[in-house]
């Protein structure tokens, strides 16, 4: 929460002291594509020091992602504050009668940023529009290693681990206005603008790498971005 | 103011929704197994072949197992149930520790322990295994190391060993300690030794296994058994040495004689002969009283151990003699002095203690006394025999008694303390007659006739300024020699001395003596000439010259000589110096004369050997 309050801040900020006769309150949905190369790498590093045949059941696959923000509007120009969440993971799995090997990366990102966007054409009531957002990401990661053999907990480890990264995603915008409310839909791909290393979550200093590359592991949430926008038009003084 | 409300609701609404919706997954890969794969266990090598395992002493124990289709993850090893040790592997050794297990029945176990290959995650990691178990019995046996047997066996030595119970057994090895290299590999329980003929020898033999270690298994001390070997010497003068036949004749090569010369040096081969009967040796170049010795060799069979063994003195059977017929009672039996006491008889002493009375036609001991003195000096080391040898006169010069004994018979006897005429310390030989008189020389220059039968005084000589040092009666006690810067003969007759003949001592005779055979004769020998007197009036009865240098021995009884010449000693008649035989002697006349007299037709020398002239 202490990442979200200076959006939450900002946002007020912005909703009560603009000069603007127009904000929007916006609501997007979506499907996020996720990178995460270093974690997946580090999934296969793993499977090569199992001394048994494990698989990768699940590998860091597009999922839902969320983001509210709040617009200033300024005749073809809205800008304002944005609110972005994604997650995603992977398992490493086996399983028979005699016991069950698990490992699991959930990942996940709050990512405030600052949403922009450009009405470049409108055709009637529709209007195409171009997009950006710039974020900043909190990452957080939570590792789960479960082994079990014949009723003798052999690994039961977990650890949370923190990183931060920068994005910035560009898209084009279609939207149709219906009185105060405005449909739309976006479609963009996330940039990465740089990302340090996951360091545990109550210690800084140990950062995670690959053993196998011997490589820093970041987060890497780039990738194509599809969202489904609700917007609320909120007019001063009526 | 309502309106920013809603928004910023709104905005919190969406912001808890969107965080709630996390990714998660309940996917699992559940991987195939294989189920119930029992294992095929594979021996390829284990030194437990059999049910019942015999232990002699620390035992490795070498394995190998081998599965087609698991992995052998480790064995472990277990006596009477407690784990000995585990190894990791598929093959490796185990070791049985002879000293700390009691010596009977035990049981070994060897567990394997496999993989399950089922593929599961539990077979993977060592959490699911098969177990197989096989047992065997293990015997501990201990203080098995013994004494071999021996036994005799068609001319050959053959020892016996109580048989290797274990499987494990690659031979036995049989060792000589006086042997350089094992003389047999067997896996027999027994061996035949064709080298052995009786040296005596200590057997080695060692059981050896197949992984190559050895145990002691036993031993065996073999006495010496030689042929014993023998002398004889036949009353016709034939000598003979002899030995038994030896034990183990089979692995005889040869029998060997050599031979000494007569001074029991320079030995030579007189005799070799393959033929194990064949044990005997007429001894051949060598007389009379010589001092030869006689080694009999027994050669084995030449063989790849030791190929000279004629060289080597453990072969050898040492035989000491003095040829002639002996008188010995045991092989370094000494002192010899014999005196003629009849015809057929005479007396010596063996052995400083013990007299004995011997019969030349008999062939054999009549009688035997012991000195009773025998803490101190014999009494029979040096005595007195009257001429015709009825009566010896030992002075025991411990208890300074003499002892009068008729030599016809030993358990009878009479001691008598002279030292009242002899004086307090003096105990000088006591020269006697065969009528029981006495010469009992005293300390004051005289001497004292003497009556041992009735403990008399019979007179007293007075011999002037010297001690009379060779005195001596006649047969009958009447006529006396005395001599010391003189010699005199005198006659006795009822105390009174009458001289009837005087010389100097440098012109006396180198031989004179009274005829024990006629007791009213002597005899003299001046080195050339043999003159026979009568003792009434010292006139000569018969005179003849002596064709031998040197007079040995008078035979009065028999009246006979024994005299010396040029390598023999010859026998004469006593009248008139005829010659009777001769014995071939390798002694020179010093020898002979201080060695030998005649008795009855027979030479018996100081080296207690007889020789019957034929």
């Amino acid at each position: 929460m202490k990442q979200i309050a200076p959006i939450v801040i900002l946002m007020l900020v912005i909703s009560l002291q603009a000069k603007s006769q127009e904000y929007d309150l916006m609501f997007q949905t979506g499907i996020g594509n996720y990178s995460m190369s270093d974690l997946k790498g580090l999934n296969q590093s793993l499977l090569k020091t199992l001394p048994f045949e494990a698989k990768v059941v699940s590998d860091f696959p597009p999922y839902w992602t969320y983001r509210p923000a709040i617009l200033v509007k300024f005749n073809r120009i809205s800008i304002g504050a944005s609110l972005s969440y994604q997650s995603t993971g992977s398992r490493i799995s086996v399983k028979d009668y005699s016991g069950e090997y698990r490992f699991d990366m959930n990942v996940n990102a709050i990512s405030p940023g600052i949403y922009a966007e450009v009405e470049v054409v409108k055709i009637n009531t529709l209007q195409v529009s171009f997009y950006t957002s710039a974020e900043k990401s909190t990452t957080r990661l939570s590792t789960d290693e479960y082994f079990n053999v014949a009723d003798s907990l052999l690994i039961n480890e977990k650890f949370n681990l923190k990183a931060k990264s920068f994005s910035l995603e560009p898209g084009i915008c279609i939207s149709y206005p219906i009185m105060f409310f405005t449909f739309g839909m976006n479609i963009g791909y996330s940039f990465p603008m740089g990302a340090k290393a996951f360091y545990l979550s109550d210690n800084k200093d140990k950062t995670m790498s690959n053993t196998e590359t011997g490589k820093a592991v970041v987060p890497k949430w780039e990738g194509l971005r599809a969202w489904l926008t609700f917007s609320y038009t909120i007019k001063k003084g009526k | 103011m309502k309106k920013n409300v809603t928004g910023f609701l709104f905005a919190i609404l969406t912001m808890v929704l969107s965080y709630a919706c996390k990714y998660e997954t309940t996917q699992i890969y559940i991987q195939p197994v294989k189920e119930n794969v029992t294992p095929e266990i594979q021996m390829v090598a284990l030194d437990l072949d059999k049910e019942t395992i015999y232990i002699y002493d620390d035992k490795s124990i070498k394995f190998k197992f081998k599965s087609p289709n698991h992995q052998i993850k480790s064995v472990r090893f277990f006596i009477d149930q407690t784990e000995k040790s585990m190894v990791e592997a598929d093959s490796g050794y185990f070791y049985i520790d002879h000293r700390n297990l009691s010596e009977g029945m035990h049981t070994a176990t060897v567990q394997i322990v496999t993989n399950s290959a089922t593929g599961s995650l539990a077979d993977i990691v060592g959490a699911e295994t098969y177990s197989l178990t096989n047992s065997w019995k293990i015997i501990v046996i201990k203080n098995f190391y013994a004494q071999l047997t021996s036994t005799f066996e068609n001319g050959f030595l053959k020892i016996a060993w109580t048989g290797y119970l274990g499987s494990d057994l690659q031979e036995f090895i049989v060792y000589r300690n006086d042997y350089d290299k094992a003389m047999s590999h067997t896996i027999s329980t027994t061996f035949i030794d064709s080298t052995y003929i009786g040296e005596g020898t200590r057997y080695e033999v060692m059981a050896v296994r197949r992984d190559g270690t050895g145990i002691r298994w036993g031993y065996l001390d073999v006495a010496a058994q030689f042929p014993k070997v023998h002398f004889v010497a036949s009353a016709d003068n034939k000598y003979v040495f002899s030995w038994d036949k030896c034990k183990y004749y089979n692995a005889l090569q040869k029998y060997e004689v050599r031979q000494s010369d007569a001074n029991g040096m320079n030995y030579k081969v007189v005799k070799s002969t393959q033929y194990v009967n064949d044990t005997s040796y007429v001894v051949t170049n060598a007389l009379f009283g010589d001092d030869i010795a006689l080694i009999l060799k027994v050669v084995p069979r030449a063989n790849s151990f030791k190929a000279n063994l004629i060289y080597t003195y453990k072969y050898d059977l040492y035989q000491a003699m003095t040829l002639g017929f002996s008188l010995k009672r045991f092989e370094n039996e000494s002192y010899f002095i014999p005196h003629a006491v009849s015809k057929d008889e005479f007396i010596y002493t063996a052995g400083y203690d013990s007299l004995y009375k011997y019969s030349l036609s008999q062939k054999r001991i009549l009688d035997r006394v012991q000195s009773a003195a025998t803490s101190c000096s014999s009494e029979f080391t040096s005595y007195q025999v009257s001429p015709a040898g009825k009566y010896i006169s030992p002075h025991n010069f411990c208890t300074g008694t003499v002892r009068f004994m008729n030599t016809a018979d030993f358990q009878h006897s009479i001691n008598r303390d002279v030292r009242v005429l002899s004086g307090q310390y003096y105990f000088p030989q006591i020269p006697v007659s065969d009528v029981g008189t006495a010469i009992i020389l005293n300390d004051t220059h005289g001497f004292y006739v003497y009556d041992f039968i009735n403990d008399t005084q019979l007179g007293y000589y007075n011999t002037g300024y010297f001690y009379p040092n060779d005195v001596m009666a006649s047969s009958n006690g009447d006529y006396i020699f005395a001599k010391n810067y003189n010699l005199k003969l005198l006659h006795f007759s009822n105390g009174q001395f009458t001289e009837i003949w005087s010389t100097l001592q440098t012109t006396a005779p180198q031989y004179y003596q009274f005829d024990a055979l006629n007791p009213n004769r002597l005899v003299l020998y001046d080195g050339t000439t043999i003159t026979i007197k009568s003792c009434a009036d010292f006139s000569t009865i018969a005179q003849y010259p002596l064709n031998d240098p040197n007079l040995v021995n008078i035979d009065f009884l028999n009246q006979e000589i024994l005299s010396y010449n040029a390598g023999y000693l010859k026998v004469r008649k006593l009248e008139d110096g005829t010659f009777v035989s001769q014995v071939p002697v390798n002694m020179n006349a010093q020898q002979c004369m201080q060695s030998c007299i005649l008795t009855n037709h027979a030479i018996i020398s100081t080296k207690g050997v007889i020789y019957f002239i034929q």
